[in-house]
């Protein structure tokens, strides 16, 4: 008798159509208490958390909910003398939150509340000899930070300003015998590294270089019996996973190795039905990241409720074509 | 209001002193926790220190954490000044709640380069922090960068004029006493949860940076983590590293890597790459042995074939590396005459060896 295969099971009673108004009213709602505890835990990432708050709001065309010009005057208090941006006001800068907060500006079209000069120097400072990127000025190496930095430069339209053979150079020296990649050479293959050197390599225009066969095999083999993604073999499955293992597929053109329907329904049970929201799993706590992680991915799957999104900078594709960008992805 | 602010103040300071006070009265604390404990009894602490474990009761940590908290800022964007002893105790708090707060972290990194705190502390901390948060990035990210200024340090004393053999010798004991303690960070935090990506990452990285090239530490890690893994059969992180540690033998045992300098005193000379490739492919066979065995005994599970395909395509990579090297050092014997002889015969010699225990081995493990 075999092992039984880490899973979920779906019961017959999860919610199984689209709940968008709930989720629309769970994030206008969020963070309006900020005197609340795990509102206080969490700041140290509140840049990303705009970022994922806002983008859905966009993809459920219901962007205007949000304050714009709290938001705005909040990012302009966040930019240092560095040219970096932290989470939140005295937070240290940080490769993701200047990441983070370009990717918001784009969706609200402020770009110049920043001195995009200065982003673009913080973002060159982090490149090293090797070709690989730090997050900020103390050094850590991870292929996150290579995606953070062209995603960045790429929405600024300054690709130039780094040395992008250096960085592909480094990016392909941590692909791994399964065509996967880890966070630095020798590390495990991981489905959120693989998107950030997927999308990093159809940024810097080298998806070619991806072994998409391989690459593909690996990543639908992350689809479980109960429909969902998990990130590496015997995980369980998580909707956030749903998004980084869905998108590197469609950029390596490999969407259609995994069964549509079951992810969608995997999906659509993980959302609350009271609360609005979605949860990591079905019946867990719903968060704003899993929210936009679920939307996305349904939006990736084809529903046309929800705008489309782009699979590389996960953001409403008609916010990238105002920018005039429109990242490779193979067929 | 006003009141209830300074009682506030009162409660927390005394909170954060009686942590304090707990450390030094116990520095083998080893754990922290939260105590469910839904509301506070009459002027009692809600810090508990039972043995080597200190614990937070729970109705507390809603006003703590956001006052320490909002306290660090204050003090980041110069609004109060706060004296070094409060920010070391201040932050010490916030990161045993709150280990993911980067910014807390970047303060100690800014009191450990003016010299107010030494690198043991941090690394304490962080394993005390990794006691309740196995995973947190943060405290993974900060410990690699203390292990980095405790490198430079010790190789500044090394080189120093002044430094004799015994400092020299001293030194080196201490480096190889860090790496052992990160391994035991590491087995930990593994313990602790399931596929930790961040411990085992970790765990790589400091034998790229602090073990470079130690061929009798890789057969050591080979050795502990077999049994850990035979325990934790779904964990592919664990897997992984045993692939990693492999692949790492693989490199510095090739004919390329004896060619430069001596390897932990060992003499480069194609009579010592003969013994080590045996030691090799007695190696991989134990592995595919440990993987048939493990596939036999917890049938169904994924991690153990991915590990089975893993093993086999790094020694079938390696063995193409091989083949293609050894023809070309035929082709440059060839060309050289005399002066290249040996090395190319000495290598042919390998493959020949190499293809007949490779060849014993596919027929052993058929069966599995």
């Amino acid at each position: 008798m075999g092992t039984q295969i880490k899973d979920v099971i779906i019961k017959p009673d999860a919610p199984s159509t689209l709940l968008l108004d709930k989720h629309a009213d769970y994030i206008a709602a969020y963070g309006s208490k900020k005197d609340d505890y795990e509102y206080t835990l969490s700041e140290y990432l509140r840049m990303s958390g705009i970022y994922w708050g806002l983008t859905v709001m966009d993809l459920m065309g219901q962007l205007h909910r949000m304050n714009r010009t709290e938001i705005v005057e909040f990012i302009k208090s966040c930019q240092h003398e560095s040219g970096g941006v932290s989470a939140s006001i005295g937070h240290d800068p940080h490769l993701l939150y200047t990441l983070s907060a370009v990717q918001i500006l784009c969706l609200y079209d402020c770009l110049d509340a920043l001195d995009v000069d200065k982003v673009v120097e913080y973002v060159k400072g982090l490149q090293q000899d090797d070709g690989s990127f730090a997050g900020d000025k103390w050094g850590e190496i991870d292929t996150r930070f290579s995606f953070c930095a062209v995603a960045t430069l790429a929405l600024l339209g300054k690709m130039e300003a780094i040395n992008v053979d250096k960085a592909v150079e480094f990016v392909l020296s941590c692909m791994n015998f399964d065509g996967g990649f880890g966070c630095r050479p020798g590390s495990e293959s991981h489905a959120g590294q693989i998107y950030c050197c997927t999308g990093f390599l159809s940024l810097t225009g080298q998806l070619h270089q991806v072994n998409a066969d391989l690459l593909g095999w690996w990543l639908c083999e992350r689809q479980l019996p109960s429909g969902g993604l998990n990130g590496r073999p015997e995980k369980l499955p998580d909707v956030c996973y749903s998004w980084w293992v869905l998108a590197s597929l469609k950029i390596i053109g490999k969407i259609h190795w995994i069964d549509k329907g079951k992810l969608r329904a995997f999906i659509l049970a993980c959302q609350d039905e009271e609360t609005g929201g979605f949860a990591d799993r079905p019946g867990d706590m719903v968060d704003p990241f899993h929210t936009l992680f679920g939307v996305a991915g349904l939006s990736l799957l084809g529903d046309e409720q929800v705008k489309a999104v782009n699979p590389v900078l996960c953001m409403p594709e008609d916010v990238l074509q105002r920018r005039g960008l429109q990242p490779d992805t193979l067929s | 209001m006003a009141e209830c602010e300074e009682e506030l103040d009162v409660l927390v300071q005394r909170v954060v002193k009686d942590i304090t006070n707990a450390f030094q009265k116990n520095p083998n604390i080893d754990e922290i926790g939260v105590i469910p404990c839904p509301e506070a009894r009459y002027n009692r602490s809600p810090i508990v220190l039972v043995g080597n474990k200190l614990g937070v009761e729970s109705w507390c940590v809603k006003f703590l954490l956001p006052y320490v908290h909002n306290k660090l800022l204050l003090y980041r964007q110069r609004k109060q000044w706060l004296d070094r002893e409060a920010l070391v105790n201040i932050t010490s708090t916030l990161l045993l709640l709150n280990p993911d707060f980067t910014t807390a972290w970047n303060v100690r990194k800014e009191l450990l380069q003016c010299g107010v705190l030494c690198p043991q502390k941090d690394l304490y901390l962080g394993k005390l922090a990794l006691s309740k948060f196995p995973k947190s990035p943060e405290t993974w990210i900060h410990r690699r960068w203390v292990l980095q200024q405790l490198m430079v340090t010790r190789q500044k004393q090394q080189g120093a004029p002044e430094a004799d053999i015994d400092r020299i010798q001293q030194l080196s004991e201490q480096a190889a006493q860090t790496v052992q303690q990160e391994m035991r960070v590491c087995t930990d935090a593994a313990n602790r949860y399931p596929s930790n990506y961040n411990a085992w990452s970790h765990r790589i990285w400091v034998l790229q940076h602090m073990a470079k090239g130690n061929i009798k530490f890789l057969h050591d890690e080979l050795a502990s983590t077999r049994p850990w893994v035979s325990m934790h059969v779904s964990d592919h992180s664990g897997f992984h590293y045993r692939q990693f540690l492999i692949q790492q033998l693989l490199a510095e045992l090739s004919p390329q890597a004896h060619s430069s300098t001596k390897i932990n005193g060992a003499h480069a000379g194609h009579g010592v790459e003969t013994e080590d490739l045996s030691t090799l492919l007695q190696l991989l066979q134990e592995e595919m042995e440990l993987s048939s065995d493990l596939i036999k005994t917890f049938p169904g599970h994924e991690a153990l074939w991915c590990h089975r395909r893993h093993v086999f395509y790094v020694w079938q990579n390696w063995w193409r590396e091989q083949q293609l090297l050894s023809q070309s050092t035929l082709v440059v014997s060839e060309s050289n005459g005399a002066q290249c002889e040996e090395p190319g015969q000495g290598h042919r010699a390998a493959v020949r060896q190499w293809r007949r225990h490779c060849h014993c081995l596919w027929h052993k493990t058929g069966s599995a």
